[in-house]
């Protein structure tokens, strides 16, 4: 086995040392010109993409080589276990990809740390070995691919897709990496063997391969919803793209501020309504949503955004470290340190790694800071309830300055706030009638003796399963609230395509949720009204369910399997449906087919 | 003193373990049927030649037995093991060489025997110096670079030196040249090691199966035509020559016609197992003159494979 | 004390003769006509084939029908050597090879159409110059 490990390494090795160079030489560049570790979300997932085709490409073109006929027997024909003949090669091109990939990082990473100021934390050290993963996951399943029978070996890439993109972060990332790599590795040894179009062997192999098919599956069908949506586009009658429904959410959803509280008054069965309905002609409406959807969380690999920001006038760039919970000071004349920024005169760490907001102002999830130039301390403005999260940046109506929570609206004294600088203690709160993560806009108008709110929720309803509907509150001035007129809000899509991917699917849907939250925290700002669904739709998906069944049992009849193994399928067509139907007629067919043709 | 193999057994004879063994052995492509219930049985020792055309499913065979490929039906064993569930052990004594031979270019020939010579237990060093001596190949050299009849040396050196029970060679001195082919072919028929195990010789080429095979195994269209020694085969077949004055009996009357050429106003026919009876038929369907000849193996198999083609239109 | 001689036969593939016949045929016309004497060693088994690059099982075979039909015999351990005439074949089998070989050649020159005298004259003369070997 370690001979096989070495030849594939002398093979490739003019290759790997080349484009390490290539590699170390890119980042060196983009070193000069940019901050690589201070970078907006976006720009690491080009970066992790482009890795993973790397994986990919070395995959295809090693064991592309070796799945020819002649060479195929060749590398299998020998008293070695089928198993070991992989992960000998898993094995060498994984170190080769080390070399490519993770050790010209880890040289950046060095150079950074020793030869500049910028901020290297230890959460950074973590990015050669996530990017190593990525390279690897890309090489094991490009490789699956081309030695999987063709039928499905492509839905393999369902599984990358499903956990990679979730949230976990920092070293719970890195776990569901390696969970990612190890699945991948399993069900690339379980295909390695001499007859290729043979189905897995091992019940277990089975299940793993099963699994990442059907989820591919319904991947698939959730696609092409899409591309029934564009075909709609193209009809001209999308309720996106021409005129929407009247009384819906897409129209509420777009309306002018003014419009959106007349048209909540008008359900309002209050004294006072036609008063408020003239005060909004006249008074200044603002409109808030829900804008920050991530906050830098401690010890993640990335940033959602560039934790910096500079100070013009004294030429200096503040970068965060999650290491010290500080601000460090880089000087930009002459590139050297320039002290740290913390809470107060003292510097104290912060709690949370904070989001520069613009030069002046540093949000972290329940904290608002004020940047003192002068004192070169960070001021805090508006504390919120640790159990709070900021969801938008603080905005003016009238005296008041808003600040949206994901709990609450709170009304801070606008003067107070712009004249002093120490912690601000707000003058109102309006509870939050329904999680954060359904609401669509807030519109609000200063009354006399206090405000009107519009909230609308049903974010995500639009071709969602969520309902929708306006609510419309007055705020008194004592800080009080009641709630004055509710609009229900009619769906703008057919109940059909609005749990689609639910009735398609209850468990993988269920699966596909719990797999993006694997090893992560939950998100605050992703909280949701529970969705009700309409009897019919349960009707649909178990009507579904027992057709996968029924069909199950017919065609699993008809192949070379033992009662236990057709329980099994069965079983699992009539708990997941469709898919695991599509995933059964995939994974077998071809004892099927020679059932029939031995039968013909 | 003298190498003398023992002679081939007949497959009547119970042995403990057929080399090749297949039941009813099918595979089908599609709507194409390359293996044809296919009854096969080998015997341990000796030299198998396997011949038939394009098509006809060798190669079919050769990847079903090592395991490459599931039968649509029917069984097939290698020394004894089934085809499909071979394990590390078994393939430890199946050697296979095939006309690509396909050897890792990249890798220096130094290095490959010695990645051989690790994976094999029972590998004889001298066995592959003796046999790739006949070769021009250094050590040091790429395989990349060795020429196809080098690689095929190098090829055969390394699976004769594992020391196989079974040796399965698929066309191995298909464009080779003159020299390498007989080197080749000298390097199989004479080594120590060959003559221990079975051989199994798979090629279109009539001159080489003549010189090297003890048993000569005709498929055709997936299904076995023929197993026995080729003198013996080579014996059923005779080719008589007649000529007619009037009609010539109509093809279908002929019994055992192979193939039938009408050539300057005589007719030949190849038949098979045909006797001195023949001339007796040929004289009471009308033949003035009656003459008789052995064929060359080469003809023999050619007519016994060319009987399902049409003849051709009389001259 | 006898080396082995040199056996100098050609084989052709593609023959109408198969190898094994070829052989026989060449070391009984060699016994026949003086050109391998009595006594003398044959080429081993292996050598010969590696010689004619043909198996060496076919030349096991043509060594053991050529034995059994008394042209060879075999020394223990040591090889296969000429064997003294007298050993040869029995009468009746003489006479019946005879009978054959005339058929053949009669069957063989019957249609070229040559009067009786000619082919007389011919079978004489191709005696001759073989009998003339075999007395020296």
């Amino acid at each position: 086995m370690l001979d096989l490990i070495k030849a594939e390494l002398l093979r490739f090795r003019v290759w790997a040392i080349a484009a390490a160079l290539l590699h170390a030489a890119t980042l060196g560049f983009f070193t000069r010109v940019v901050d690589p570790l201070q970078q907006p979300l976006f720009v690491y997932q080009v970066v992790a993409s482009v890795y993973v085709v790397l994986g990919l490409l070395l995959g295809l073109h090693q064991i592309g080589g070796y799945r020819r006929p002649n060479t195929w027997l060749h590398l299998l024909h020998r008293p070695l276990p089928a198993a070991r003949i992989a992960l000998a090669l898993a094995t060498a091109s994984g170190l080769l990809l080390t070399v490519v990939i993770a050790l010209p990082l880890l040289l950046m990473l060095a150079m950074q740390a020793g030869f500049s100021a910028r901020v290297v934390d230890t959460r950074h050290l973590w990015l050669p070995l996530a990017a190593g993963l990525l390279g690897c996951i890309g090489w094991l399943g490009g490789a699956y691919a081309l030695l999987a029978p063709r039928r499905y070996s492509v839905l393999v890439f369902a599984l990358p897709a499903v956990f990679l993109l979730g949230d976990a972060s920092g070293i719970a990332a890195i776990g569901v990496q390696w969970l990612v790599l190890i699945w991948l590795l399993g069900l690339l040894v379980a295909a390695f063997k001499p007859d290729l179009s043979a189905p897995p062997r091992a019940g277990i192999a089975e299940l793993a391969t099963a699994v990442p098919v059907t989820l591919g599956i319904y991947l698939l069908a959730l696609l092409a919803s899409m591309g029934y949506q564009i075909i709609w586009i193209a009809l001209g009658s999308h309720p996106l793209n021409s005129t929407p429904p009247a009384g819906g959410f897409i129209e509420t959803s777009r309306m002018r501020g003014d419009a959106l509280l007349q048209a909540g008054l008008l359900q309002s069965r209050d004294d006072s309504a036609e008063v408020w309905s003239e005060q909004v002609e006249l008074s200044e409406v603002v409109s808030l949503i829900a804008e920050f959807d991530a906050f830098p969380k401690r010890d993640e690999l990335t940033n959602p955004a560039p934790l910096e920001f500079d100070d013009d006038e004294r030429r200096v760039r503040w970068i965060f470290s999650h290491d010290r919970m500080l601000f460090s000071g880089v000087n930009l004349a002459d590139r050297k340190h320039a002290g740290v920024l913390g809470s107060g005169s003292a510097e104290t760490p912060l709690l949370l790694p904070p989001l520069p907001l613009d030069g002046e102002r540093v949000l972290t999830s329940n904290t608002l800071y004020a940047y003192d130039s002068e004192l070169q301390q960070l001021n805090p403005r508006i504390a919120l309830p640790p159990s709070e999260t900021f969801a938008a940046p603080p905005a003016p109506l009238g005296a008041a300055l808003l600040v949206l929570s994901d709990r609450a609206l709170y009304f801070y004294d606008r003067r107070a706030f712009s004249e002093r600088s120490d912690l601000q203690i707000s003058r109102a709160r309006l509870a939050l009638p329904a999680p954060i993560g359904s609401l669509e806009r807030i519109d609000l108008i200063e009354l006399l003796d206090g405000h009107l709110v519009s909230l609308v929720y049903g974010r995500a309803g639009v071709d969602g399963p969520f309902d929708a509907w306006q609510t419309l509150w007055q705020l008194a001035a004592d800080g009080s609230a009641h709630e004055i007129a509710r609009r229900e809000l009619k769906p703008d899509f057919p109940l059909a395509l609005r749990h689609y991917g639910w009735w398609l699917s209850p468990a993988l849907h269920s699966l596909r949720a719990r797999a993006s939250q694997l090893f992560a925290q939950p998100d605050p700002m992703r909280a949701h009204e529970p969705v009700s669904r309409p009897v019919a739709i349960y009707t649909l998906a178990a009507a579904l369910m027992l057709l996968a069944l029924v069909v199950a049992i017919a065609l699993s009849r008809r192949m070379p399997m033992s009662k236990a193994h057709q329980l099994v399928w069965c079983g699992a067509c009539l708990i997941v449906g469709l898919p695991a139907l599509l995933a059964l007629w995939l994974l077998r067919p071809a004892s099927g087919r020679a059932a029939a043709a031995g039968s013909a | 003193m003298s190498a003398v193999r023992t002679a081939v057994p007949t497959p009547v004879q119970a042995e403990a373990e057929w080399a090749i063994e297949t039941r009813a052995l099918s595979k089908r492509y599609g709507g194409k049927l390359a293996l044809d219930a296919l009854d096969l049985q080998i015997a341990r020792g000796g030299i198998h030649a396997i011949v038939g055309a394009n098509g006809a499913g060798k190669s079919t065979l050769f990847r079903v037995l090592l395991g490459f490929l599931p039968p649509t039906s029917g069984t097939a064993a290698i020394l004894g093991c089934d085809s499909q569930r071979l394990k590390p052990s078994d393939r430890r004594r199946i050697g296979f060489v095939n006309e690509e031979h396909t050897l890792p270019g990249w890798m220096r020939v130094a290095a490959l025997i010695a990645m051989q010579r690790r994976l094999y237990p029972l590998w004889s060093q001298a066995a592959l110096d003796s046999v790739l001596g006949q070769f021009h190949v250094l050590p040091d050299q790429h395989v990349s670079e060795l020429s196809r009849g080098e690689r095929a040396g190098l090829n055969l050196a390394l699976a004769l030196a594992q020391r196989p029970d079974i040796l399965v060679l698929d066309e191995p001195t298909l464009g080779l040249d003159v020299v390498a082919k007989r080197a080749f072919l000298e390097a199989l028929m004479y080594s120590n090691e060959a003559a221990a195990s079975t051989v199994i010789y798979c090629s279109h080429q009539m001159e080489e199966i003549e010189r090297v095979a003890d048993n000569l195994i005709i498929l055709e269209r997936g299904q076995l035509r023929n197993a026995s020694a080729p003198d013996t085969f080579c014996a059923r077949v005779s080719h008589w020559i007649a000529e007619f004055p009037f009609q010539p009996p109509p093809p279908a009357n002929v019994p055992g016609l192979l193939q039938m050429q009408r050539l300057d106003g005589l007719n030949h026919y190849v038949v098979l197992d045909q006797s001195a009876e023949f001339a007796e038929f040929l004289r009471s369907a009308g033949a003035r003159t009656v003459n008789c000849m052995a064929v060359s193996l080469d003809r023999a198999v050619n007519s016994f494979l060319a009987k399902n083609h049409a003849a051709p239109a009389a001259a | 004390m006898q080396r082995t001689q040199a056996l100098m036969i050609q084989i052709a593939t593609g023959d109408s003769r198969s190898i094994n016949k070829q052989i026989t045929d060449a070391v009984r016309m060699k016994i026949a006509t003086g050109e391998l004497r009595e006594g003398t060693q044959l080429p081993s088994v292996r050598g010969l084939a590696q010689q004619l690059t043909i198996n060496p099982n076919t030349v096991a075979k043509a060594y053991a029908e050529l034995s059994t039909e008394g042209w060879l015999e075999s020394r223990a351990g040591v090889g296969l050597y000429v064997a003294p005439t007298r050993q040869r074949l029995s009468e009746s089998e003489r006479e019946r090879r005879l009978d054959d070989a005339v058929q053949r050649f009669v069957h063989d020159v019957v249609a070229l159409d040559f009067p009786a005298s000619v082919l007389q004259q011919r079978v004489q003369l191709a005696l001759r110059a073989l009998g003339v070997r075999k007395s020296a």
